[in-house]
């Protein structure tokens, strides 16, 4: 078997309630092994529940999940044994210094040697930049410096599976850019299972993207799925000239579906969408260009932004609702 | 805490060396029947309380570690430190206090089983303490149930008497002056007993607070 095909985490109705109020609608989910899946959505949509009832914080109302194969319900601290977990608001024993943070944690997982476990706490300071800090009781760190502890500790067991709940939220440019290139260096060691507002961070890592509003799941996919669109290949052209007369005849085109125009700097441009993409790819530029009236600046197939996609998609079920 | 509390016993005792030696015994098991348990409550109140409170709760709960295990970290290690250094440290020093004042030693056996009611008793607002813990996210009612219910009892068993031997209070506290109905003084002094419902009683309720406690916790939500 294939390792990279394996299931790690799949869901199945999972659901959450709080009283009156459901966090999570049912859910099914399921994130392959060394996958960096981007789990997506506004506040309140539902995230940082699914990742506490996948470990065990909080006890579904319905439905379930396993992780490795293992219930959730059932073998949490089973799981929890080969999961990294940095929560959203990192909270530490403010009195301990970073070492002897990582020191505790390790001692979840490994009864020694010492020598041992205090190689992999310092291969961990130096992973997140803390070495010089190593020392200096938590009280006095900052968001960031927390943050880079979190993600620490979360790695001191090397888990199979790495869940982080926001990991930069609280860092500068500099330090998402450390997380970002230090989630690609374990990717083949290990699935990565992250929640995150920071969209840009997403399309540069993700190769899966699950994206959540308001409890329920509304996209889920591949990147390059979702990046392509759901309505069918979108291409743009930019013209100057008598851009009506060619609209007329363009939109007549058996293979086109919408023509969306704007208008800039005294060009126009259109989102030509179409049904065919290899009839759209082999007339579409021909007939722009065998129009004298028209002079054609710009044209390539529309590529989207995972924000637009994001936009659309939440604004769409806002809507919709 | 354990010098604070050896300073004082050590004073009340040597101011007890021209009294009855069996009221000193007495003192002692009073003194240690309330104001171990209040120590042992402050102490408390903070260990799954301040824990949730602060998150770090959550962040130990999402390591491979049981609710359980967690519940009983907190229990185990402050159990028997205050056994420590609450009753046995104290307890060695006054027995030798009261071997000067005596003349002679004690029944170390009966001293022991006296100190291990101290013990028992100190157990129960420890489970009690750490039980409510996992009820309550607040540390007001947490501190003050434990503390009314030792300052308390003696007006639950004047209220109604035939309750008072299901009282832990029984196990320290002299009743109508009768050295023998302290549990704990009766063994030191090697007297008989009145009663040994008081005993089962406090550990019955010791037992149900920690069991109390454990389902409690492992329905709690993060």
């Amino acid at each position: 078997m294939n390792p990279s095909n394996s299931i790690v985490i799949q869901t199945q109705g999972l659901s959450k309630s709080f009283k009156e109020v459901q966090a999570l609608k049912p859910l099914d989910l399921a994130v392959r092994q060394n996958s960096i899946f981007g789990f997506l959505g506004p506040n309140g949509a539902g995230k940082t529940t699914t990742i506490k009832l996948l470990l065990g914080l909080l006890k579904p109302t319905g439905g379930g999940g396993t992780v490795f194969g293992l219930d959730i319900a059932r073998d949490s601290v089973e799981i929890r044994s080969r999961v990294g977990y940095l929560p959203q608001d990192p909270r530490f024993y403010e009195h301990m210094t970073a070492r002897e943070t990582l020191r505790f944690t390790a001692r979840f997982f490994f009864k020694g040697p010492k020598a041992e476990i205090d190689r992999r706490v310092d291969e961990m300071l130096d992973l997140v930049g803390l070495a010089d800090k190593a020392d200096r009781p938590i009280k006095g760190f900052s968001g960031g410096e927390r943050q880079r502890l979190g993600i620490a500790q979360a790695q001191v067991n090397y888990p199979d599976l790495l869940i982080l709940d926001e990991p930069a939220a609280s860092l500068d440019p500099l330090g998402r850019r450390d997380v970002l290139e230090v989630m690609e260096r374990l990717r083949k060691y290990t699935t990565i299972f992250y929640s995150t507002h920071i969209l840009d961070d997403v399309q540069k890592v993700s190769d899966t993207v699950a994206i959540l509003d308001h409890g329920e799941l509304v996209a889920h996919g591949p990147i390059e799925e979702l990046l392509a669109g759901s309505g069918g290949p979108v291409y743009s052209v930019t013209m100057k000239g008598d851009v009506d007369g060619a609209r007329a005849h363009v939109s007549g085109q058996p293979w086109v579906s919408d023509i969306r125009t704007t208008q800039h700097n005294g060009e126009t441009t259109w989102a030509v969408s179409a049904t065919d993409p290899q009839a759209a790819e082999a007339h579409l530029l021909r007939l722009l260009l065998a129009d004298e009236r028209l002079i054609v600046t710009a044209f390539g197939r529309k590529e989207y932004e995972l924000e637009e996609i994001f936009m659309n998609i939440v604004e769409g079920e806002q809507h919709g609702r | 805490m354990t010098c604070v509390f050896n300073f004082i016993l050590a004073g009340l005792l040597w101011a007890a060396k021209g009294v009855k030696f069996s009221e000193a015994v007495n003192v002692y098991c009073l003194l240690s029947g309330f104001f171990t348990p209040v120590a042992a409550i402050i102490i408390m109140q903070d260990a799954v309380v301040g824990e949730k409170q602060s998150g770090t709760a959550a962040w130990v709960l999402s390591k491979p570690v049981s609710r359980a295990a967690f519940i009983l970290s907190k229990l185990l290690p402050n159990l028997l430190g205050a056994v420590a250094t609450m009753v046995l440290i104290p307890g060695i020093v006054v027995y030798a206090h009261l071997w000067l004042a005596n003349g002679g030693p004690l029944s170390p056996l009966g001293f022991l089983g006296g100190l291990a009611v101290l013990s028992l008793n100190l157990s129960f607002y420890l489970a009690l303490t750490l039980m409510l813990g996992t009820f309550f996210d607040s540390r007001g009612p947490v501190i003050s149930i434990p503390l009314v219910l030792v300052f308390g009892q003696q007006y639950i068993a004047g209220l109604a008497p035939f309750v008072r031997s299901l009282l832990p209070m029984s196990l320290t506290m002299v009743q109508n002056g009768s050295i023998e109905s302290g549990i704990a003084s009766a063994l030191m002094l090697s007297t008989p007993l009145a009663s040994t419902a008081p005993v089962w009683a406090t550990l019955i309720y010791t037992l149900a607070c920690v069991a109390l406690g454990l389902c409690r916790f492992e329905r709690t939500e993060f």
